[in-house]
Formats: C-alpha cells, sequence, structure tokens
C-alpha cells in the first residue's frame, strides 16, 4: 500500500461508525411493514387515550337523562353513542385505555423487574439457591391466581393499586422461568469468564454483563406480556374484581356492552374494537421484535 | 546448591505453585484433573505450559484464579507475592484478579461481551480494580492500545466486537488484561484461534511485554513452536502430571522424558532448522 492510498484507508475508517446490535435491530424491524404500521396505531391510540378526553365536551363521568342509549351520531356530539346512563361513550373509552394501557404497563414492568433480578440471581448463583428460587416460583404457579386475586381484594378491599400488585405477582413468574433459563446459558460464554478473571464483582457481571445480554428475550415478552395483562385485567373487570364505577377499562365496557347488545350494538362493539386493534398491535410489534433482535430465520 | 537455588529463587519469586491438585465430580465419579503440580514463575520471567488436550495445562491456572466451573475444587497453594490466591475468598482474589494478574483466553471471538463499545470494555476494569473516572480509564485506554499495536483511535474506541478482526480482539483482550498494569499474564492458548502470520504478531506483543516492560508472563499451548519462539523455561505436562520442566533450549534440544521426545518428534522435519 502506498502513502497516498493508506491516506485515503484512514479517512474511510474515520467516516466509519460502530454499528451496534441494536441499530441493526432496529433497521430490521422498520423494514418489517407489519410492525411498523402496528407501532404507528399503538402510538396514535395511546396519544388518542391520553389527551381525546381534553378536546371532547363530555366529562366521562357526567350523567344525562336526556340522552339514553342514544346511538352514535355527528348531531350531537356523541360521536359513538351513549350509554344506559346516557354517559358518552368515546369519552369513556379513551377513558377506559388510559386505564388498560397503564395497567399493562404498570403490571408489566413491575413483573419485569421482579422476574429479571429473580431470574438472573437464580440462574447465575446456581446450585441450591436455585433450586430452592424455582420451587417457590413453582407453588406460586401452582396457586389458582383468581382465588389470590379475590382474597387479596377481600381483605383490602377493591382498589385499583391492588389490581396492578395481583397482576402483577402473577405474571412475574414466567418471566423469572425465561430469564433464568438464559441466564444459565449466558453464564457459561466466555465473556462472562473474563469478566470473571478480570475480577468483576458478580453483582457487577450481572450488571453489565448479563442483563443487557437479556434485552432481546426480556424486550420481546414485554411486547407480548403488555397484551396479556390487559386481557386479565379485562376478565378480573368482566368478573366485577376489577375496576370500579365511575372508573372504567376496557374490560369493563366490554362487560357492560355485552348485556345490552341487542338493544345498543355500539356498546360492544367500539370498546371491542379499541381493544382488539391495541391487542393486534402489540403483538404485531411483538414479533416484528423477535424478528429484528434475532433473526434466525433469515 | 539446592539452597542457593533457592535463594535466587525466592529473590524475585513472583508466584510459586506448591502441590496442587484439581477435581472434578462428575457422574462417573471424581476425577483427578491435576496431580501435584510444582511451579514457580520469576519477575520478568515466560513460562511456558506444553501438553496435549486434557493435560490439565488450562486447570491448573484455573483454579489459582478461581475460574474452575462449580464441580470442581482443588487444594494446595499458590502464593502470588505473599498471598495465596488458593485458600484466599473471593473478595480478596478480586482484588488481584485483573489487577496484578491479567488472563487472557483461547478465543477472542467469544472473550468480548458483544453489545458493549470496545472503548467501555477497556476503561471498565481500570475503573472499578482503580477507582479511574470514565474519561480518566478512557485515556488510559488509548495509551494501553498503543502498546499492542492498534491505532489510537476514536474509531476503534467506539466500535463494537464484532466489528473487528480476530487478532485485532485478543490484541484487545490483551490490552484489557494490561489496563492495571499486571505483573502476572497468563495467557491460555492466545493463538490458536488465530492464524499463522497474526500468531506471530501476538507472540511479538507478548515478546515486548516481558522485555520490554518486565511482565511475567504463562503461555500454555500445545503448539511447541509458540513455546520456543518465546518462552524462556517450559514445563510439560501429560494426564494431570508435570513430566518435565527446565529451561527451553535444554528441554527441546535435549529431552529427558519419553513424552516430551514423542511431543517433539510430531514436529514435522520440514519445519525445523
Amino acid at each position: 500500500m502506498n502513502k497516498q492510498e493508506n491516506i485515503k484507508a484512514i479517512e474511510i475508517s474515520k467516516t466509519l461508525k460502530g454499528r451496534s446490535l441494536w441499530v441493526d435491530a432496529r433497521r430490521r424491524l422498520f423494514l418489517n411493514k407489519a410492525a411498523v404500521i402496528s407501532l404507528f396505531t399503538l402510538i396514535i391510540i395511546s396519544i388518542v387515550s391520553v389527551f381525546g378526553p381534553f378536546f371532547l365536551q363530555y366529562n366521562f363521568s357526567d350523567t344525562d337523562w336526556g340522552s339514553i342509549y342514544q346511538p352514535p351520531s355527528f348531531e350531537t356530539g356523541h360521536y359513538l353513542g351513549t350509554d344506559g346512563n346516557g354517559r358518552d361513550l368515546l369519552v369513556r373509552i379513551l377513558h377506559g385505555g388510559r386505564l388498560s394501557l397503564s395497567i399493562g404497563l404498570i403490571a408489566t414492568f413491575v413483573s419485569v423487574f421482579i422476574g429479571v433480578l429473580y431470574g438472573t440471581i437464580a440462574g447465575f448463583f446456581g446450585g441450591k439457591l436455585d433450586i430452592f428460587m424455582m420451587r417457590i416460583v413453582e407453588i406460586l404457579y401452582a396457586m389458582p391466581y383468581l382465588i389470590f386475586v379475590i382474597i387479596l381484594m377481600v381483605v383490602f378491599g377493591r382498589n385499583i393499586y391492588f389490581l396492578f400488585i395481583a397482576i402483577g405477582a402473577v405474571e412475574w413468574l414466567t418471566m423469572a422461568r425465561i430469564v433464568r433459563g438464559q441466564t444459565i446459558s449466558l453464564k457459561e460464554k466466555e465473556f462472562i469468564e473474563t469478566s470473571k478473571a478480570l475480577g468483576q464483582s458478580n453483582t457487577l457481571i450481572i450488571v453489565k454483563h448479563i442483563i443487557p445480554n437479556l434485552a432481546g428475550p426480556i424486550i420481546v415478552y414485554i411486547t407480548l406480556m403488555v397484551p396479556s395483562v390487559i386481557i386479565l385485567e379485562s376478565f378480573l373487570s368482566f368478573l366485577g374484581l376489577g375496576v370500579q364505577e365511575p372508573l372504567t377499562s376496557w374490560g369493563v365496557l366490554i362487560s357492560e356492552g355485552s348485556r345490552e347488545m341487542e338493544t345498543a350494538w355500539w356498546l360492544l362493539i367500539f370498546p371491542g374494537s379499541f381493544m382488539v386493534i391495541t391487542l393486534a398491535s402489540l403483538n404485531f410489534i411483538g414479533d416484528g421484535l423477535r424478528d429484528a433482535i434475532d433473526p434466525k430465520e433469515y | 546448591m539446592q539452597s542457593i537455588q533457592k535463594n535466587i529463587k525466592n529473590s524475585n519469586l513472583l508466584l510459586e505453585v506448591n502441590n496442587l491438585n484439581v477435581f472434578f465430580d462428575t457422574a462417573d465419579g471424581k476425577i483427578q484433573a491435576v496431580k501435584d503440580v510444582n511451579l514457580f514463575i520469576n519477575k520478568g520471567e515466560c513460562l511456558g505450559i506444553v501438553g496435549e488436550s486434557g493435560s490439565g495445562k488450562t486447570q491448573t491456572f484455573f483454579s489459582i484464579t478461581g475460574l474452575l466451573s462449580s464441580n470442581g475444587y482443588c487444594n494446595g497453594s499458590a502464593i502470588f507475592k505473599d498471598f495465596d490466591l488458593i485458600s484466599a475468598s473471593e473478595d480478596k482474589k478480586r482484588e488481584y484478579l485483573g489487577k496484578s494478574i491479567g488472563f487472557i483466553f483461547q478465543d477472542p471471538m467469544t472473550s468480548l461481551t458483544p453489545h458493549m463499545k470496545i472503548g467501555e470494555q477497556l476503561s471498565e476494569i481500570a475503573t472499578f480494580h482503580d477507582n479511574l473516572s470514565k474519561s480518566e480509564a478512557l485515556k488510559r485506554a488509548l495509551n494501553v492500545l498503543d502498546i499492542v499495536k492498534l491505532p489510537k483511535s476514536r474509531n476503534l474506541i467506539n466500535s463494537y466486537p464484532h466489528e473487528l478482526s480476530g487478532g485485532m480482539k485478543q490484541r484487545i483482550m490483551i490490552a484489557i488484561s494490561l489496563m492495571c498494569s499486571p505483573e502476572l499474564i497468563i495467557a491460555d492458548e492466545p493463538t490458536t484461534a488465530l492464524d499463522v502470520t497474526t500468531q506471530s504478531e501476538i507472540l511479538n506483543i507478548f515478546n515486548d511485554l516481558q522485555k520490554g516492560m518486565g511482565i511475567s508472563i504463562v503461555l500454555i499451548s500445545h503448539n511447541i513452536g509458540v513455546i520456543a519462539e518465546t518462552s524462556d523455561r517450559v514445563m510439560v505436562m501429560k494426564g494431570g502430571k508435570v513430566v518435565e520442566k527446565g529451561s527451553t533450549f535444554d528441554v527441546l534440544t535435549s529431552p529427558k522424558d519419553e513424552y516430551t521426545k514423542h511431543l517433539l518428534s510430531c514436529i514435522p522435519p520440514w519445519l525445523e532448522g
């Protein structure tokens, strides 16, 4: 190589930028049309749910005895109709969306936090500790969660925060198992051995070398867990164990709507479609992320 | 004669291993992988350990640095500057590992954490051993890259392991173990996964470290050529035992043990000379 070529090579190398696995994953994700469309849909639904109620003329708890069971109409301003108490359905759906989505996010976050911590500790240290910790998980698995939730509600009263806790307490078990399995396979990798040989403490190894490498499966699992949590909340609300009036969630709205679907179809169709679209989007994003982060099938 | 030799040994002794045994609990019962190994390493010296796969050469040093897998355990002593590495607690041992004792693994491809930038991986070790700030550690990392003959570029610091070649990664590994100016570097088959030209570059770096910086090096290899090129003394292992040790020249020119002779006769004749 002569001098000029050398200089050229150096200049080229200056313009090269390190491309992390995440940049690569993002590129693959954005090539997936279903995932991109779902992502936009989800963002729009979230924004509308959070900010929408401020721009509507009705309040979610205002009853109007003059307009009971109004079908959707643009003239009255009840774009999606009203329910049996004359409350505007659109506002209630958006309010319900706030609640359903936040339950989905918070309960998922709580369960991921507990699950990741628990799973990495059990998997990394192994041995008796691992056996002990995983037996606890199995015992909790064996407990029927519905009874657990009912007991929680009876003892502490029907409080929305306990709903978060109840769902989080059920969902972390699967996360812990997944994370434990991944940790066991990761800790045998040479770069973990290298970190040990360099005198890094176990805490540092877990935080800096194991958990970031678990991020792929964890993120995928989160996107699949949020919908399952939303469904769980709907199910509990459907049974009357969830959110209390006048607060509402998609589950409550669907439960109410199903009772009146012969006379007022809009009370079931609209909340139902909001929920289906959200869940479908989350699942498509989850699928897309899985392909993007772990592109083995290509 | 014996006592004089001992005195010379003591004056600049760095690591002394006595009666080291390593066992593994397996499904077939207890297996002894290393049998009564004694060795010493002086300051600024390069000790070559040679032997076939499964001869216990790696496990000897894994046990000293506490890297044995969970079903393995060891007894004996390994005194590193008045400190017994084998009986020490994990926490105590960590103060030495990575700081005074560097370790380089066989496969550079998998030894670097894939999601971290090279710069982070280099500076990380200095931040927890020497309490340096991130920018100080990065400054030191750039200097260390110079020692292993990599360009001091921002680019390299900001790239990820998968963007580098095998030889570069192995140099990064050497650089990482140099971050806290160690006194001893244990290199476990550092060139096995690399091609021959890269191999000689890496060995040159080891030579520079030993001759120029006075770092003691333990070179574990199954390649006699590699050992002959770099080490002052050599130790031949087979089946967990040390079968022969002595200065590299003596062992290679006039081997006493049958196995060593056998090993030397395995070198193809066209490579001799």
